[in-house]
């Protein structure tokens, strides 16, 4: 793995230490000093670990090149995200994330939160609120406005540069052209500057991708992948459904002897306080919930499937055009190649086909729901995506000549 | 390329995209930051602990409440008929009539009144 890319998933590994050490310092009422001292010592050892104790690192191609192209991708994303993003995010940022944040940096009074019924979700797991509410607490509340877009900004950042830096060792070209798919795609930018949880969702899924591909090289990366599909789970409700649809994609690797106690030691506290989350704090009230017997004979409408697949088309065309021509070339290149696609494109087809199954089996009209959610769901997915069409298209080679890369 | 090459560039992109976002002003932003000022004096009279009632202008545009309820957050705010708390934060246009300000104030205790050239803010609770 790119030394780059740990960092980067340090970064996103240390934010969800946060918000997991800052939800048990609320519900066991420690004082904030303590917390922010265990925060500290916890990023500290993540970074230790995850710099130093995975094996050696790679840095990838040695070239002014590659560091140019990260640079002025960066630049474009930058540039991009500030023209895009509002001042307190979209909608949902001040109805319900970075609202759930305000209460949640309240030691006193953060239980409040719960008496939210209306359109509020009270349910929804707080891996964003918990650490923008740590951060607002320990800087100001006058900071309202610039800790949660500095958040998400980093989260937005990470994911094209750790494609990126994955991608470069082995084909440099291929790794520049899908960075600056990025870093011109404004409503990818767009959606991360909303603010609200998909984009943090789409980096610990992408995350969990890139770890398991180490599997072979270090368990520590099993370990870490579970964090990161644990993450998952803490970021949205949905997050739980991509994770365990991963786990049963990878159940051989996962529960394999010799990685088992990797998966179980990533996994367990994470799930344990979720599970103190769901059962203590936080009332049912997702769609999903509201399941009865009449929504199995949905199963059978035909005209649920068809709305579904025509918001479907029409969210790829219009806004995931790059990923539709992805798809294509991607399938090419397993018929050329005589070869079926990956576990990892099948593991994601599975996901959307599990989303496709929560929209038929929602009660009642769902073309609300669809307009509002299945470009955000298929958001979440997209850089996974993009990272599995990727490692497929680095195999092209070329004819570059050598000193044009050096 | 070294990993703290890489880690550079990323905080330097983190320092200037929030320099960016500090100085830029949007119509969104402005109507939030508005909202806020103008509950200044009314959070004066609201500890962090107080459960309200809020009453907000029918014409109010439909995100107004969210955005107050967010602006009074970690106040648990309520729009719902069921609810009924003792401390009610009346809003109205500036231009509401006089009725209208009586139907909110009348046999309560007035807290605090303040307005900020868009709305009026009228803090009550019972009069026992």
């Amino acid at each position: 793995m790119h030394s780059g890319s740990r960092y980067i998933i340090a970064t996103g590994v240390s934010f969800f230490c946060i918000a997991l050490l800052y939800f048990l310092s609320l519900i066991l009422h420690l004082p904030f000093l303590i917390t922010v001292a265990a925060a500290a010592m916890g990023v500290f050892f993540i970074f230790k670990w995850i710099l130093t104790q995975l094996g050696p690192a790679d840095t990838g191609v040695s070239s002014w090149w590659s560091f140019l192209v990260l640079v002025v991708g960066v630049y474009f994303i930058v540039t991009g995200f500030s023209d895009v993003a509002e001042q307190y995010g979209g909608w949902d940022a001040w109805g319900i994330w970075n609202f759930h944040a305000k209460y949640l940096a309240d030691p006193v009074n953060w239980r409040k939160m719960f008496e939210n019924s209306s359109f509020a979700h009270p349910d929804y797991p707080l891996l964003v609120p918990a650490v923008t509410g740590f951060f607002i607490r320990l800087a100001h509340k006058d900071y309202l406005e610039s800790i949660p877009f500095v958040f998400h900004f980093c989260i937005t950042l990470f994911i094209p540069v750790l494609i990126y830096l994955e991608n470069l060792k082995k084909n440099p070209v291929v790794a520049a052209v899908v960075f600056f798919l990025f870093a011109f795609d404004t409503f990818y930018l767009t959606k991360g500057a909303t603010q609200y949880a998909d984009t943090p969702l789409a980096f610990f899924f992408l995350c969990a991708f890139v770890t398991i591909n180490y599997a072979k090289v270090h368990r520590g990366y099993v370990a870490l992948c579970a964090i990161c599909l644990a993450g998952c789970a803490w970021t949205k409700n949905e997050g739980s459904i991509l994770a365990l649809v991963f786990i049963l994609f990878y159940a051989r690797t996962f529960f394999s002897r010799r990685n088992i106690g990797a998966f179980v030691a990533g996994m367990a506290i994470p799930l344990i306080l979720m599970v103190i989350f769901k059962m203590f704090y936080a009332t049912g009230g997702s769609v999903t919930g509201n399941f009865d017997r009449r929504a199995l004979s949905q199963l059978f409408v035909k005209d649920r499937y068809d709305l579904i697949w025509n918001y479907f088309k029409g969210n790829v065309a219009h806004k995931y055009y790059y990923v539709q021509i992805c798809l294509f070339i991607y399938v090419l290149l397993c018929v050329l190649e005589k070869r079926w696609p990956g576990r990892q494109f099948f593991l994601l087809l599975c996901c959307v086909g599990v989303y496709t199954m929560v929209y038929v089996l929602t009660p009642g009209g769902i073309e609300w729901l669809l307009d509002t959610s299945q470009e955000r769901l298929m958001h979440q997915l997209m850089p996974a995506l993009m990272y599995v069409f990727s490692q497929r298209f680095v195999r092209i080679h070329f004819s570059l000549p050598k000193e044009q890369l050096s | 390329m070294k990993g703290s090459h890489v880690l550079f560039v990323l905080v330097v992109a983190v320092v200037a995209a929030t320099q960016m976002h500090l100085h830029k002003k949007s119509e969104q932003g402005d109507r939030i930051t508005k909202l806020a000022a103008g509950l200044e004096e009314v959070e004066r009279f609201l500890p962090p602990n107080t459960s309200l009632t809020l009453k907000i202008p029918e014409v109010a545009p439909p995100e107004s409440y969210m955005q107050w309820r967010f602006l009074l957050a970690p106040r648990y705010c309520s729009i719902q008929p069921k609810e009924h708390f003792d401390t009610v934060l009346a809003l109205l246009n500036t231009n509401a009539s006089d009725s209208a300000q009586h139907s909110v104030t009348d046999g309560r205790r007035i807290i605090s009144y303040s307005t900020d050239g868009q709305y009026k803010y009228y803090l009550t609770c019972n009069n026992k």
